[in-house]
C-alpha cells in the first residue's frame, strides 16, 4: 500500500489521543484511509440514546477533496437517504482543506440535532417532517430504537 | 517467469549442494546433506519476500552416499504438487532462516536480512528447530504475507532502512550476481572486481593452507559481486583485502603464514563489466573511503587540497554525510528546449559512496522500494538517459566527481562532453553551481520523454537548508504580525497540520492566515486571481492593486497605534526567541 500522507497520520493520532465526546473513528487494519465511525445521537433530539454506525473514506486527493461519508445504520432523517448518503454542505461544495475528520463528524452530529427538511435528500421524509413534525419525530425515535439501539 | 534467488552457503568440510530455484514463488528449497561429521546447508530464498518462511520450506534429508542427488517425491507428492500443494517432510530439521513477527514477516533491519538481493546489510543467522510433522499446504503467494508483516494498527506502512551501507544493482539480473556454489575440489572461487565499475575478474584462493581465515569467504552470506567493486591490490599480512568486502573488511584478512595465495584470473563468464555498476552508499564513518572509491582522474587533474576539520564539518550534514542537490536548469534563452522537468533531487552519502545515474525502470522501482529516498540512485524518466548512464562519487573531503559510464547519448558538464558515445570517461570533479546535462534531445525534444536532463548541481549545501538566526527571526516577525492583526496565534498549517518552520516557503493571505506554499499552491492556482481562504472563507483578489488607497491613509490616521506597534515589531528583534 502507498505510504500515507502525514496529514492523515496526524489526524488519526489526534483522534485516538483526543477523541470527540460521543464520536469514535477507528481506521481499518487493512486500509488506513477507511474509518469505522460511530456517532451517538445528540441529547434532546429524536436520535438520543442511539448509536449510529458510519463509514468514512479519505480519497487519494484528501484534503483537497472532501472525505466520503455514509451512514450504515438506518436512520429516519430528511437529509439522509435510505442508502445512508448525507446532504451536508461541508461534504459537497463547502468543503475546505482546513476542515478535518473531527470537524466533519461534529457537523454530522449537529445535523442530527437540527434536521433541515427545506434542503432534503430523502423527499418523503422531508414531506412528512414539514406536514406533521410530531409524527416524524416519533417515527425517528422509533427507528432509532429499532436500528440504532445500544446493544 | 524466473524468480531471482539469493543463495547462502554454510561453511562445510564435506560436499555442499545448491538446490535448484523453487518453482513455486513463495517456497524455499533447502537441502540438508548428512555426511560423516559434517553438515552443509544451502538455502534458496525468494527475493519477493526476502526471507525464509518455515511453513513453506521444502526440506529434503539425504544420506551421505546420495552425494547431492535429490530424491524425487513419491507418487502422492507428485500428485499433490500438480495441484499446487506441497508436502513438507521435515524429519530432522526445520531451517527457519530469520523469520520474525507474525506470519513469518521479513526481518529487514540490520544484520538479519541478507536474502533480499537488493539490500545487503549483514550476515543471516538461521535458527534450527526440530519438527517431526508432515504438513500439506497450499502454496501462498508473496502478497499474502505482506499484510501479515504490517503492524495491525501501525500508521506507517513503508519500512525505512537507515542502516548504512546500502548496495544495490540497477541493471544486473539478480541471478547473475549469485556466486557459484558448485563443489570445487581444493579451492573456492568467488567473484571480485578489478575495476570500480564492475566485475571483471575472479579471485581464487587455494584452500590447502591451515589459515583460520580459509573459509571466511565461503561463510559470506552475500554474493561478493553484490559488493561495491574494488581494484585488486597485493595483500599484506593482517591487512583487509580490498575488493573482498569493503562493508565488512574485517571478515577477510590475509594471514602471512598461510601457504595458500591469491591469484587473479580474467573474467570468463561473459558478463559485461558494466552489468554490475553498483549503487552504494556508505556511512559517515566509513574507513579507507578514498581507497574504496578507486578514482580514475585525468592525468593533468589533481585533487583539491585537503581541508581543515572545521571546513570539512561545514560540508557535512547533521548525520556527517555529504549532500548533492540537483535542480532543473532553466535556460533563459528561448532558442533551446526546456529540459526534462523533475522535482529537485537531494541525495546524501558518506565518503567513498558511488551514486548511479540512470533511467527509471520497473527494476529500479523494485530495487529502491525499501530504501529511504535520500539514498536512492539518481534516476530520470527520459529515454535519452541510459539505464546506467553514469555515476557520482564522493571522497572523504566531500569532493564530488562525475563519470560517464559508456552512455550512448553523452554527459555534458558545463556544456563540455565528458566522453564520446559508448566510451568510459574519467572521474571529473564537480563544483558547486555547475550545469550538468544528461543526453541530448531526441526528435526535437517535443515529447517530455525524449528530452535531455539539464540540471544545476549544488554541492554540500546542507548548511543552507538549516535555519539560521535570520530565518528564525523573520518567521517570528511574521507570527508577531499575525498575532497583532488577528489576535490569535496559529502555529500549524491548517492543510498539513504541521508547524511552519524557518526556511519553508509560506503563503500569507490578505486575511492574515498562512500556510506552507506547497500546501496551498493548488488552491491558489485553481481559482487565481480569486482566492477563498480555507480557514475563514474570506474571498479576496490576489491581483488587487498594491498602490496606496484612501482606506490605507484612514488606517494610518485612525489606527496609528497599531501601525506603530507593528513598526516596532519589525525593527526591534529583542522579543524574538532565538531558540
Amino acid at each position: 500500500m502507498a505510504s500515507l500522507p502525514k496529514r492523515i497520520i496526524k489526524e488519526t493520532e489526534r483522534l485516538a489521543s483526543d477523541p470527540v465526546p460521543g464520536i469514535s473513528a477507528e481506521p481499518h487494519e487493512d486500509n488506513l484511509r477507511y474509518f469505522a465511525v460511530t456517532i451517538e445521537g445528540p441529547e434532546e433530539s429524536p436520535y438520543e440514546n442511539g448509536v449510529f454506525e458510519l463509514e468514512l473514506y479519505l480519497p487519494d486527493d484528501y484534503p483537497m477533496e472532501a472525505p466520503k461519508v455514509r451512514f450504515l445504520t438506518r436512520i429516519y432523517h430528511p437529509n439522509i437517504d435510505r442508502l445512508g448518503r448525507i446532504c451536508l454542505d461541508v461534504l459537497k461544495n463547502n468543503w475546505s482543506p482546513a476542515l478535518q475528520i473531527r470537524t466533519v463528524l461534529l457537523s454530522i452530529q449537529a445535523l442530527l440535532a437540527s434536521p433541515n427538511p427545506n434542503d432534503p435528500l430523502a423527499n418523503d421524509v422531508a414531506e412528512e417532517w414539514i406536514k406533521n413534525e410530531e409524527l416524524a419525530i416519533s417515527k425517528a425515535k422509533e427507528w432509532t430504537k429499532l436500528y440504532a439501539g445500544k446493544r | 517467469m524466473y524468480n531471482p534467488v539469493a543463495f547462502s552457503a554454510g561453511n562445510t568440510a564435506g560436499t555442499s549442494t545448491a538446490s535448484p530455484a523453487p518453482s513455486v514463488p513463495s517456497s524455499t528449497n533447502s537441502a540438508t546433506n548428512t555426511g560423516t561429521g559434517s553438515s552443509s546447508r544451502a538455502s534458496a530464498t525468494t527475493a519477493a519476500l526476502g526471507m525464509t518462511n518455515s511453513a513453506s520450506a521444502n526440506s529434503a534429508t539425504m544420506s551421505a552416499p546420495s552425494q547431492g542427488r535429490r530424491r524425487r517425491g513419491s507418487g502422492l507428492n507428485s500428485f499433490l504438487n500438480s495441484f499446487g500443494i506441497r508436502q513438507n517432510s521435515n524429519n530432522n530439521s526445520n531451517n527457519n532462516n530469520n523469520s520474525s513477527g507474525s506470519g513469518g514477516a521479513p526481518n529487514l533491519h540490520g544484520a538479519g536480512n541478507t536474502n533480499n538481493p537488493f539490500l545487503n546489510f549483514g550476515h543471516s543467522r538461521g535458527n534450527s528447530g526440530s519438527n517431526n510433522s508432515t504438513n500439506a499446504e497450499i502454496g501462498v503467494s508473496a502478497v499474502a504475507f505482506e499484510r501479515h508483516s504490517q503492524p495491525p494498527h501501525g500508521l506507517s506502512h513503508a519500512p525505512s532502512f537507515h542502516e548504512l551501507p546500502i548496495s544495490i544493482s540497477l541493471t544486473a539480473q539478480q541471478e547473475s550476481t549469485v556466486p557459484n556454489l558448485q563443489p570445487i575440489p581444493q579451492n573456492n572461487t568467488v567473484s571480485a572486481s578489478s575495476s570500480p565499475l564492475g566485475n571483471s575478474g575472479t579471485l581464487q584462493r587455494d584452500q590447502s593452507g591451515s589459515s583460520p581465515h580459509n573459509n571466511h569467504h565461503q561463510q559470506q552470506q552475500r554474493s561478493l559481486s553484490q559488493q561495491p567493486p574494488q581494484p585488486l591490490q597485493q595483500p599484506q599480512a593482517g591487512v583487509p583485502i580490498a575488493g573482498i568486502d569493503p562493508i565488512h573488511p574485517e571478515a577477510h584478512t590475509y594471514n602471512g603464514t598461510t601457504s595458500g595465495g591469491f591469484t587473479h584470473t580474467p573474467n570468463t563468464d561473459g558478463v559485461s563489466p558494466l552489468k554490475n555498476l553498483r549503487h552504494y552508499i556508505y556511512a559517515a564513518d566509513q574507513p579507507n573511503a578514498d581507497e574504496l572509491l578507486g578514482l580514475d582522474l585525468a592525468r593533468n587533474v589533481s585533487l583539491p587540497e585537503s581541508l581543515d576539520e572545521e571546513t570539512l564539518q561545514q560540508r557535512k550534514d547533521k548525520h556527517g554525510l555529504f549532500s548533492i542537490r540537483l535542480t532543473p536548469f532553466i535556460d533563459g534563452s528561448f532558442s533551446t528546449n526546456p529540459g526534462l522537468s523533475f522535482d529537485p533531487v537531494i541525495r546524501t552519502a558518506g565518503p567513498g559512496s558511488q551514486l548511479v545515474i540512470g533511467r527509471y525502470t520497473e527494476r529500479v522501482r523494485e530495487a529502491i522500494a525499501k530504501i529511504p529516498e535520500q539514498y536512492h540512485p539518481v534516476v530520470f524518466k527520459s529515454k535519452v538517459v541510459s539505464r546506467t548512464h553514469g555515476c557520482f562519487k564522493v571522497d572523504s573531503q566531500g569532493n564530488w566527481f562525475i563519470r560517464d559510464v559508456r552512455s550512448s547519448s553523452g554527459t555534458f558538464l558545463n556544456h563540455q562532453r565528458l566522453a564520446p558515445a559508448s566510451t568510459m570517461s574519467k572521474d571529473t570533479l564537480i563544483h558547486d553551481g555547475d550545469i550538468l546535462q544528461l543526453g541530448m534531445d531526441f526528435r526535437g525534444g517535443t515529447e517530455e520523454i525524449y528530452r535531455c536532463v539539464k540540471m544545476r548541481v549544488e554541492i554540500n549545501r546542507s548548511w543552507k537548508r538549516r535555519a539560521n538566526a535570520f530565518n528564525k527571526e523573520a518567521l517570528q516577525r511574521i507570527k508577531n504580525i499575525q498575532r497583532m492583526t488577528m489576535g490569535l496565534e496559529e502555529e500549524d498549517c491548517s492543510i498539513c497540520l504541521s508547524k511552519i518552520k524557518p526556511c519553508q516557503a509560506m503563503f500569507i493571505s490578505p486575511c492574515s492566515h498562512s500556510w506552507h506554499f506547497q500546501c496551498i499552491r493548488r488552491l491558489v492556482m485553481t481559482s487565481y486571481p480569486q482566492f477563498v481562504c480555507p480557514n475563514c472563507r474570506c474571498a479576496c483578489d490576489l491581483e488587487a492593486s498594491l498602490e496606496s488607497s484612501e482606506s490605507e491613509s484612514e488606517i494610518e490616521s485612525d489606527g496609528g497605534q497599531l501601525v506603530d506597534e507593528l513598526g516596532v515589531l519589525l525593527e526591534d528583534p529583542k522579543d524574538v526567541n532565538m531558540g
